[in-house]
Formats: structure tokens, C-alpha cells, sequence
């Protein structure tokens, strides 16, 4: 069962292009995790994260600037070179200053392989659809605000795909990633014990590849593969406990892990968006399917978004929660070059580390390549033989 | 500490009495602000596109990080220490700032950091009683001042202005759109009131929206009147000027200015005036000016070349006034505008039509990546539509230690030579 | 008992051997071998000098670059924590550890009891390195050994810009056609790798004593124009190059083994 979760993880376009062929369904790609991607699994499409490739830049760097997100470019170089052609559509979402430009990147610069629809001047069948995700994620006013937002981008779809998206397709997809989540958030508890149930690399395996599968059968799968480790008593290599917080951390990177672990460390907790954060928050199925969905896509609190608390304390929060549920003896944080986001919460919340609970810090600067992960490996090393002293 | 004086940087010299006197209004205002704080009235930290009108009605004084920033990019403390700018941007990257982050971010976490916060030009900024940012432009500004809050011990509001797309520069918000920010205007105003006591008064607001309302229609006016050949005003005029509106939007004061120069522009345009005698090209400057360096607008001078157009700071046409209603107004003013790469562009090419501008200099601004993301796409724009060369000019907006001069004057060089030479080839560049 | 350390830099070899008291020897090799002959050979040197035998050694302890490759140790760890540990032990109020390589340099802080808290490295760029340095020899066309003595017979400094090494070249050949002496010009070199490594000690805090290690801890240029920067005392060790070594030899005395993965 583990080998379904390796071969999503290290070779995704083949194992989503097989799917699409042995299904016949279609496959729409989408940026970031608080996409609503519900919607599109209602609609009966397969939502897959859009990544990058790691490698030089061949045609994006002509478009993009250098001293941007190389996490951004890459995956629009994929766009360009043609290793997503075989996506029926792209969703881009309102998270962050480059990712949002992905919406016109993406349409003016990738060969779309589907065709246009015009009527009367207007693309009824457009490849790329933005949704304009909010900043603020709390707030009296912006569920119902956000809610128009879904209703329209759903409305959106319906028409591209010329079939209705009901409130009973919403719920099945709600219903569906529920599940999902409960396989992945007991595999999260897995890792509080010392030594933690599965290894980082393991717990990233599983979650990169829900990203790429229909919730449906990942959840499946993954409750075979936990039951069976259970039952195995299985455990993870022991090592320093290692709270991994960082920007997009795909098969380029994902290396981090297995070096963290060669150092004698475990990543048992992430603060990651192929990690934690696109499983964490629930769908209330009390609520009518969309609110929930909204409710969800709100809730994945991406670093870039702000609350409207007097003085925002949610990210140290959240981190302070972590650190003591899973006994972190240490945190690494690998942030991409010009990770705005990231890069501006880093002082607050090393600090916080420091004067609330002691837990050292350690600061990798990634430029998103694997060549780079390696090259931090005597740091990592250096780090973890600090805390174990 | 001796430093990197390799750098020759200096200020511009501007063609209008009004724009060189701009200064003066600059200094004027903070003497206000720290006089408003001196007799216990309350101050705001904020930054562009928040409605100022509020501020002014509700008895703030603002003062902006990101213009304190560039203030900070020209003063330097004593005749041999770095600039102003560059010691604050290291005590931030001293503390974990990385030197990646926004420049105007990392000077004003710096001159936070630093403990003194008079220790600064013009007195630095007067100890905030609230800060107040807004999701427009940038998504930095959002952690920037959740950061600042938290050092601070501040409380802090954001305005989330959703990012609309679609074509064409202005299109009337949806309604869902505009309630969402009315919601947060009048959750902003009790947020202020719970602060400071003030309550909201609405025709205090409508007084503080003529005035915005009057002084952007004399922005638009003298935008318009720029149009004019040869060109009666420059960007080193434009960016000495652009504070009051800026900034102090909803004030008499900002009014007068402009009125001034208006008139001013008016004046020249009558008497055949241009920035400069012999005009022969005229150039975009695309994004935030290099603010440690503003002498760069009269580089091309002396072969006759002037800026004639900047969109950063430009006003946009407001919808009309609605007493009954003024925030539903601002709500309106705030969602009309749109902000991704498929208005820009064309807007900008459609600018540079009207302002007859044959080059581009276009500022790549290192770490401020929301403003020069789209560089490289408008200069293929510029270049494919209106076969207009471009040169892009590679630095910080306020941090000058990444500035290298001979490669920028390289540059430059080689930029004003393929445009004289269409000149002089008998392309018709300015009619 | 006796201890023997071996860091395997990319440029050179230290050894040392530690009684559990103090170092008893200590070998410092410049060699282009691959890692694992090369420390064979520097061990070799170390044991003869001392005049001792492979069985005479508890332990063996790699560090650097290259440690991983070093067949015959019994254990590796960090040169983070190796500085720390021989800096430490020279100077046993060392709280801040500056060690200036060729490659790189690192600052390492200590909390009061002597352990290692914190560290930070310079990986942008040349800046800062003692390769910045050797550009300037090059340029200037003096022996990387005279640099430091030519900046010390300097009056005042040229402006040499301290932000990148690329721009180097040509800042310092229109400083000799500006007039600039020599000398002025390698003490603005030396005052500009200064400048970085001031910022990487500051973002540990400046907490005295700051000892330098590394090989360009032996340029008095350096030395001289940090202590100028930072206003406070800098101690050098008598044998800057090897302190690393012995902190190697020390953690093996120290007999830890690591969690997880063996330390073999």
C-alpha cells in the first residue's frame, strides 16, 4: 500500500495523466491549499496541486522576474514547457502577491489544451478561473462575502462543464474529504508518541499524494496502510523531535526530511501547506455544503492571511499548541527566498520560541532546488547535535 | 561606520516653484503630528490607499512607515554616516529581518527596533495610538504591521480590499463586494472609537470627503494638463508633489497645494513652457522611484529627455459625491478600482499613448516584488504594441547598498542612445 | 587518555590531540588528496610528531567538510559544535566563537555555562570570507601574507563597498587610478570584510568575549579592523587554525553518542 503513496509522490504526472486515462474524468490543477477544491471534486473533477519542477528555468524567467518566488516560476515553467497539458483547467486563488499573478501568467502564457467557447465575446469555457480569496479570514462580514465568491466561481463551472453543481454534490464531496481528514488527522496523532508512529518522510508521502488522488480512495487506502501499522507496532527511526514550518514544500524539497532524519532528528510536526495545513480544518456538514466549504478554505489561516484580532498572535498560537501536543525539541524553518510571508513572522515568532519554551531555532534559506536542500544538510546536522548536546 | 560612498547619490531638481517647496509641506506635517500627540491627541501609523478622510475626521494624525521609509532614504544623521535608511535596515536585518523583505518594511521595523523613536528625521514618528493598514497593494503591508503591533503593543486594524479581476482599469464592484468593505469601514470606525473616545460623525466625514473629493478632481485635472507638449511637468515634480494627496487627503491644506499647482502648470502650459528648453523625448518611469536617488530624473536632460509620466501615485477618477451616504461612497471609491496584470497593462499602454512617451525606464524594484512583478511584461508590451524601448533600472526602493551607479549609468547610456537615434532617424516621437 | 580531532577543510587538514588537559600536538596540512587519504596522512604526521603510536589514542573524531569520508574515526560532529568546544577551551569565557575561513565564515554562540546555543553563517556570498581577502590580493598583485601587514601600514582607508565581491574588481582598480595608495586600499578590504562579519556577530548579540578562530583570525588586518568595528577586544588564540581540530578531540573525550543513527 505505501508503494501507491511513493509513486503519486515521485512521479505525479504520470500517475494522475493514468488515472485521467482510466477514468475518462477530468482533471482541473490548483495553487495553494485553501483553494476550495471541493467544488470541483462536487463537479465530479479530480483537483490536483500544481508544483513545481526544481530545475534552470527554460520560458518563465523571461516573464517573471528574478527576486520572486522560485516555487511560483517554477510551476509556471511546468505550465509553459507543457508538463501540465494534460489539466482540463487551473484554479488560481487570492493567496499571496505572486501566486494571485499566476491567474494572468498562467492564461497569457500557457498553451491551453482545451478550447475556448466564445460566445458573444465572452469565454464560457475559460481554462483558468480565479477565485477572490479574501486577506482578512475573520470577520462579521466575510463568510457571506466569501460565499457569493464560491457561488460565482461555481456558477463559473457549471457553465464550463454544461452540468449543475447541487447542494447533494457538494455534500458528497464534503462527506468524502471528511473522511480523508479523519484518516489524516489520525496519522497526525501517530506522531505525538515518542518515537513517533511514521517517519516525516513518510507522513509527507502520504499527504503530497492526497493532494494528487480523489479523496475517496486516498482515504481508503491510507486507513488499510495506518491499520496495518498500527497493528505492526510500527515506529518511526528515533531521533530529535523537529517541527518543520516552511513554504511549499513539494517533491523538489521534500529531501529535507530524509536529510533531518540522517542528522538524527524527526520531523514529527509541520506547519507546512503539503502538510498539515491541507488537512487540517473541518467541514462542518451541519452547515449547508458551500458555507462549510467557505468555512473550510477561510480556516487553512495560510501565513499571508490576517485576523482581525487587536494584536494577531494566530500564527504563534497555533505554533505554541504544536509545540507542546507534540513535544518539539526543535524547529527548522525553510523558507524560499523572498517568501514575504514567511520572512516578515520569522523574528516574532523565533523569539516566541526562545523566551516562551527554549526551543531553539534554526533558519534555512531555500531556493527551491534539491541541490540546495543538500547543501543544508552540515547546518541540519550541526543543529540537531546542538540540541542533543 | 564608513560606508559604500562609492554610491553618488542625489536629489532631483524640480522644474516647478511648487514641487521645490513641497518639502516645507512635508516638514509642516509632522510638526502637526507630534504637536497633535504632544496635547493628547491620537496618532495613527497607516499606510496608501486606507481613506485618509477618515483619519482627519475622527481627529487621527497619520503618519505613514512606508513615506517615513523614504524620508528616511535621503536624511542621513550627520554629513559622514550612512543614510538614515541604511542604519534602520540594519538594526531590522541585525534582529532576523531578512535583507530579501521590503526596504520601506525593514527601515521602519529598524527604526522601531531602534528603542528611540525620536531619534530619527524630522523627529520620527509619533508614538502610534493605533495602527491601521489595508490588503490593497501589497500583501507585506499585512505582516508588516502584524509584526509592528505586536512590537509595539499596539492594537491594529486591517482593511481587506479584495483583489478584483477583469478587464479594463475601473468596473462597478458587485454588491456582495462593496458590503464586505463598508462592514470593515464601520467595524473600523468603532474600532477607532473604542480607542480614542471619538465617536463617528457624519457630517464631520462628508466635510473631510469635499475637501478629498475637490482635491482629487485638481490631481485629475493636473494629470490631465501634463498631457501637454512639451511637458509642463516632470516625475521628479511629480513625486515631490505626491504627499499631500497621499497622504493628507480630506484636508484643506492638500487642497491649496494642489490648487497651487495647478495653477502653476496651468501657467506654463500657457507660456509655452516645458521642464526643459529643448525637449526632444519623453520617458514612463513605471513604479516607485528610487527614493535615495531622485537625481536620477534629470539624467537624460542634458540630450534632452524628460520624464514626463509616472502611474505610481496616480489619483483615479472617484465616483461622485453621496452625502447621505459617505460610506458607502468610500466603499465604492475603494472596490471600483482594479489591480491585477490584466489592468495594468493595458492601462499603461494606453497611458503612454496620451502622454506621447517614447522610452521607459522602468524601476526594478528589488523587494518590492507586488510593484514590479509585471516588469518584464510590460516591457515586451511597450515594445510589441507601441515599439517604445524600455531599460529596467535594478535596485532597492529605499536601501541604496544594492545600487551599483556605473552599471545603472551603463545602462542609461546606452538606453538614450537607441532613443536619439530614433530621433534623429525622423521618427516622430512627440507628435 | 588521549584523543586525536580531524577537520578535513576543502583547502586544508588540521589534526590535534588532546591529553584530557590540554592539546599535545597538532598538525595543519594544505593538500588537494581526497578526504580520506588526506587525514590518513595528517594523522600519520600527527602521531610521529608526537611521537606516539595508533594504539596510544581512545578515540579519533572527524570534523569539517570532508568528515564523512574519514574511514577510520570513530565518531564525527559538527564544526559548529567543534569550535565551540575548542574555542571554549582555550578561553573559558569565550561566549561568541567568529571562525573565518576561506569558504566562509560562522559565528557560534555560547550560553554562559559553555554550550552551544546558537549559530549563524555567511552563505550568501564571498563577502566577509577570507576569500574576499585573497581577491584583493590578486587585484592589488600582493602576497596573500603581506596583505595584512599592508593594511596595517595604512593611514585611513580607501571606500571599498562592502556588498559584493563581483563589484570588487573593478572598485578596486578605479581606487589605484584614483590615486589611492596600496596600502589604503587593503585596509578598505580589509575594513569591508569586516563590515559582514560585524553583521553576522551582531545577529548573535555581541556577547563578550568574542574569540576569532579560522585561518584569517591570523591576519592582523582583520583582526585589527574587527576590533575596530566592534569596539570591543578580540581574542586570537596562538594557534587559530586548529582550534576546530582540538574541539574535535574534546567531544571525543566527551564519549557522546548521538540518538538515532550511530555516531560510526
Amino acid at each position: 500500500m505505501h508503494e501507491i503513496f511513493a509513486r503519486f509522490a515521485e512521479n505525479r504526472h504520470e500517475a494522475v495523466k493514468k488515472w485521467k486515462q482510466e477514468t475518462g474524468k477530468k482533471v482541473f490543477g490548483y495553487f495553494c491549499c485553501l483553494t476550495p477544491e471541493e467544488i470541483l471534486y462536487a463537479a465530479d473533477i479530480l483537483p490536483v496541486r500544481i508544483t513545481g519542477t526544481g530545475e534552470p528555468l527554460q520560458k518563465a524567467d523571461l516573464h517573471v522576474p528574478p527576486n520572486s518566488c522560485a516555487f511560483a516560476r517554477s510551476c509556471l515553467d511546468a505550465g509553459m514547457r507543457g508538463m501540465y497539458d494534460y489539466l482540463d483547467g487551473v484554479v488560481v486563488p487570492n493567496s499571496c502577491d505572486i501566486i494571485f499573478n499566476m491567474e494572468f501568467f498562467w492564461r497569457t502564457l500557457v498553451p491551453r489544451p482545451t478550447k475556448p467557447a466564445m460566445i458573444a465575446g465572452v469565454d464560457i469555457k475559460p481554462y483558468v478561473h480565479y477565485i477572490n480569496y479574501p486577506e482578512k479570514i475573520t470577520g462579521r462580514e466575510v463568510v457571506p462575502y466569501y460565499v457569493e465568491v464560491l457561488k460565482s466561481f461555481k456558477q463559473d463551472l457549471e457553465r464550463s462543464l454544461n452540468r449543475p453543481i447541487t447542494d447533494d454534490d457538494l455534500a458528497r464531496a464534503v462527506s468524502a474529504y471528511n473522511q480523508d481528514k479523519s484518516q489524516m488527522k489520525r496519522m497526525y496523532e501517530m506522531r505525538k508518541s515518542d518515537p513517533a508512529g511514521l517517519s516525516g518522510y513518510e507522513a509527507w508521502q502520504i499527504t503530497y499524494s492526497s493532494l494528487l488522488m480523489p479523496k475517496d480512495k486516498h482515504a481508503g487506502i491510507l486507513k488499510g496502510y495506518l491499520d496495518e501499522l498500527e497493528s505492526n507496532g510500527h515506529k518511526a527511526p528515533e531521533g530529535v523531535r523537529i517541527y518543520l514550518s516552511g513554504s511549499a514544500m513539494d517533491q523538489v524539497n521534500a529531501d529535507i526530511y530524509k536529510i533531518i532524519e540522517e542528522s538524527g532528528g524527526q520531523v514529527v510536526s509541520d506547519d507546512l501547506c503539503v502538510g498539515t495545513r491541507s488537512f487540517w480544518y473541518p467541514l462542518n456538514e451541519e452547515l449547508p455544503p458551500l458555507e462549510a466549504i467557505a468555512r473550510r478554505s477561510l480556516g487553512t489561516a495560510c501565513p499571508r492571511s490576517t485576523v482581525t484580532d487587536r494584536i494577531p498572535e494566530n500564527r504563534w498560537a497555533h505554533l505554541l499548541n504544536t509545540a507542546k501536543d507534540f513535544n518539539i525539541e526543535g524547529a527548522i524553518f525553510y523558507v524560499l527566498k523572498c517568501c514575504d510571508a514567511r520572512l516578515g513572522e520569522f523574528p516574532h515568532l523565533r523569539d516566541k520560541l526562545k523566551t516562551e519554551l527554549d526551543i531553539p531555532v534554526l533558519f534555512l534559506e531555500g531556493d527551491y532546488t534539491s541541490e540546495g536542500v543538500e547543501q543544508m544538510r552540515s547546518r541540519v546536522e550541526a543543529f540537531i547535535e546542538m540540541i542533543e548536546g | 561606520m564608513e560606508e559604500e560612498k562609492q554610491v553618488v547619490t542625489k536629489g532631483s531638481q524640480k522644474s516647478l516653484e511648487v514641487a521645490r517647496n513641497a518639502w516645507k509641506f512635508i516638514v509642516q506635517d509632522y510638526a502637526e503630528g507630534h504637536a497633535h500627540k504632544k496635547a493628547g491627541k491620537p496618532v495613527v501609523w497607516s499606510c496608501a490607499l486606507v481613506e485618509k478622510e477618515l483619519y482627519h475626521a475622527m481627529g487621527l494624525h497619520p503618519f505613514y512607515p512606508e513615506q517615513f521609509a523614504a524620508l528616511c532614504a535621503v536624511r542621513r544623521k550627520t554629513p559622514d554616516s550612512v543614510k538614515e535608511a541604511v542604519r534602520f535596515a540594519r538594526i531590522a536585518e541585525q534582529a532576523g529581518y531578512s535583507s530579501d523583505l521590503c526596504g520601506y518594511e525593514r527601515v521602519s521595523t529598524g527604526f522601531v527596533l531602534n528603542g528611540d523613536l525620536e531619534d530619527a528625521p524630522l523627529g520620527g514618528m509619533a508614538p502610534p495610538d493605533m495602527l491601521v493598514t489595508t490588503s490593497s497593494v501589497c500583501d507585506v503591508r499585512l505582516k508588516w504591521f502584524e509584526d509592528m503591533a505586536q512590537r509595539l503593543n499596539v492594537p491594529l486594524f486591517t482593511l481587506d480590499r479584495p483583489e478584483r479581476r477583469f478587464d479594463g482599469i475601473m468596473q462597478y464592484p458587485k454588491p456582495h463586494e462593496t458590503r464586505y468593505y463598508r462592514s470593515q469601514l464601520e467595524d473600523l470606525l468603532s474600532f477607532i472609537t473604542e480607542i480614542t473616545g471619538t465617536k463617528y460623525d457624519p457630517d464631520r466625514l462628508n466635510e473631510c470627503l469635499d475637501w478629498g473629493y475637490k482635491t482629487n478632481e485638481l490631481r485629475l485635472e493636473i494629470l490631465e494638463l501634463r498631457k501637454a507638449v512639451p511637458s509642463p511637468m516632470g516625475c521628479a515634480d511629480g513625486f515631490a508633489t505626491m504627499y499631500p494627496g497621499m497622504y493628507c487627503s480630506g484636508t484643506k491644506k492638500a487642497y491649496e497645494f494642489y490648487r497651487a499647482l495647478r495653477d502653476e502648470v496651468r501657467g506654463k502650459i500657457k507660456a509655452g513652457k516645458g521642464q526643459i528648453e529643448k525637449e526632444k523625448f519623453r520617458l514612463l518611469w513605471y513604479g516607485i522611484p528610487t527614493w535615495f536617488n531622485m537625481g536620477i530624473f534629470n539624467y537624460f536632460e542634458p540630450v534632452g529627455g524628460v520624464f514626463a509620466y509616472e502611474p505610481a501615485y496616480n489619483p483615479h477618477p472617484w465616483p461622485p459625491r453621496n452625502p447621505k451616504d459617505p460610506l458607502e461612497e468610500i466603499a465604492l471609491r475603494t472596490m471600483t478600482i482594479g489591480s491585477t496584470m490584466s489592468t495594468t497593462i493595458p492601462a499603461l499602454l494606453e497611458q503612454c499613448r496620451e502622454y506621447r512617451i517614447a522610452g521607459g525606464v522602468l524601476a526594478y524594484l528589488i523587494t518590492c516584488r507586488a510593484i514590479y512583478l509585471p516588469s518584464l511584461e510590460i516591457r515586451r508590451a511597450l515594445e510589441k504594441e507601441l515599439g517604445i524601448p524600455s531599460v529596467l533600472i535594478e535596485c532597492d526602493l529605499v536601501d541604496e547598498r544594492t545600487f551599483s551607479e556605473g552599471q545603472v549609468k551603463t545602462r542609461m547610456d546606452a538606453f538614450a542612445e537607441q532613443i536619439l537615434k530614433k530621433h534623429e532617424s525622423g521618427k516622430s516621437l512627440n507628435n | 587518555m588521549l584523543y586525536a580531532g580531524i577537520d578535513v577543510g576543502a583547502q586544508s587538514v588540521k589534526a590535534a590531540l588532546f591529553d584530557g588537559q590540554k592539546m599535545v600536538g597538532s598538525v595543519c596540512t594544505v593538500t588537494e588528496e581526497a578526504a580520506d587519504e588526506a587525514a590518513r596522512a595528517v594523522y600519520a604526521d600527527l602521531l610521529q610528531g608526537v611521537g606516539i603510536q595508533r594504539q596510544d589514542v581512545e578515540k579519533v573524531w572527524a570534523t569539517g567538510w570532508g568528515a564523512a569520508d574519514v574511514s577510520f574515526a570513530d565518531g564525527k560532529s559538527s564544526e559548529q559544535l567543534c569550535a565551540a568546544r575548542g574555542a571554549r577551551w582555550l578561553l573559558p569565557a569565550a561566549r561568541t566563537v567568529v571562525d573565518i575561513g576561506a569558504e566562509g565564515c560562522r559565528v557560534m554562540k555560547l550560553t554562559p555555562e559553555g554550550t552551544l546555543e546558537d549559530f549563524a553563517n555567511n552563505s550568501k556570498c564571498a563577502s566577509g570570507t577570507g576569500s574576499f581577502i585573497e581577491l584583493g590580493a590578486v587585484y592589488l598583485k600582493v602576497p596573500i601574507e603581506e596583505m595584512g601587514p599592508l593594511s596595517l601600514a595604512a593611514e585611513g582607508a580607501a571606500e571599498v563597498s562592502s556588498t559584493c565581491a563581483v563589484f570588487a574588481e573593478s572598485v578596486i582598480i578605479s581606487k589605484i587610478h584614483e590615486g589611492e595608495t596600496r596600502a589604503r586600499i587593503a585596509a578598505g578590504i580589509h575594513r569591508a570584510a569586516a563590515t559582514r562579519i560585524v553583521e553576522l556577530i551582531g545577529r548573535m548579540g555581541f556577547i563578550e568575549d568574542i574569540i576569532l578562530i579560522g585561518g584569517a583570525a591570523m591576519n592582523p588586518g582583520l583582526a585589527k579592523a574587527l576590533e575596530e568595528m566592534t569596539g570591543v577586544p578580540l581574542r586570537v588564540p596562538e594557534n587559530p587554525r586548529v582550534v576546530v581540530a582540538l574541539g574535535a578531540a574534546i567531544q571525543a573525550s566527551l564519549k557522546r553518542s548521538r540518538r538515532g543513527k550511530s555516531a560510526s
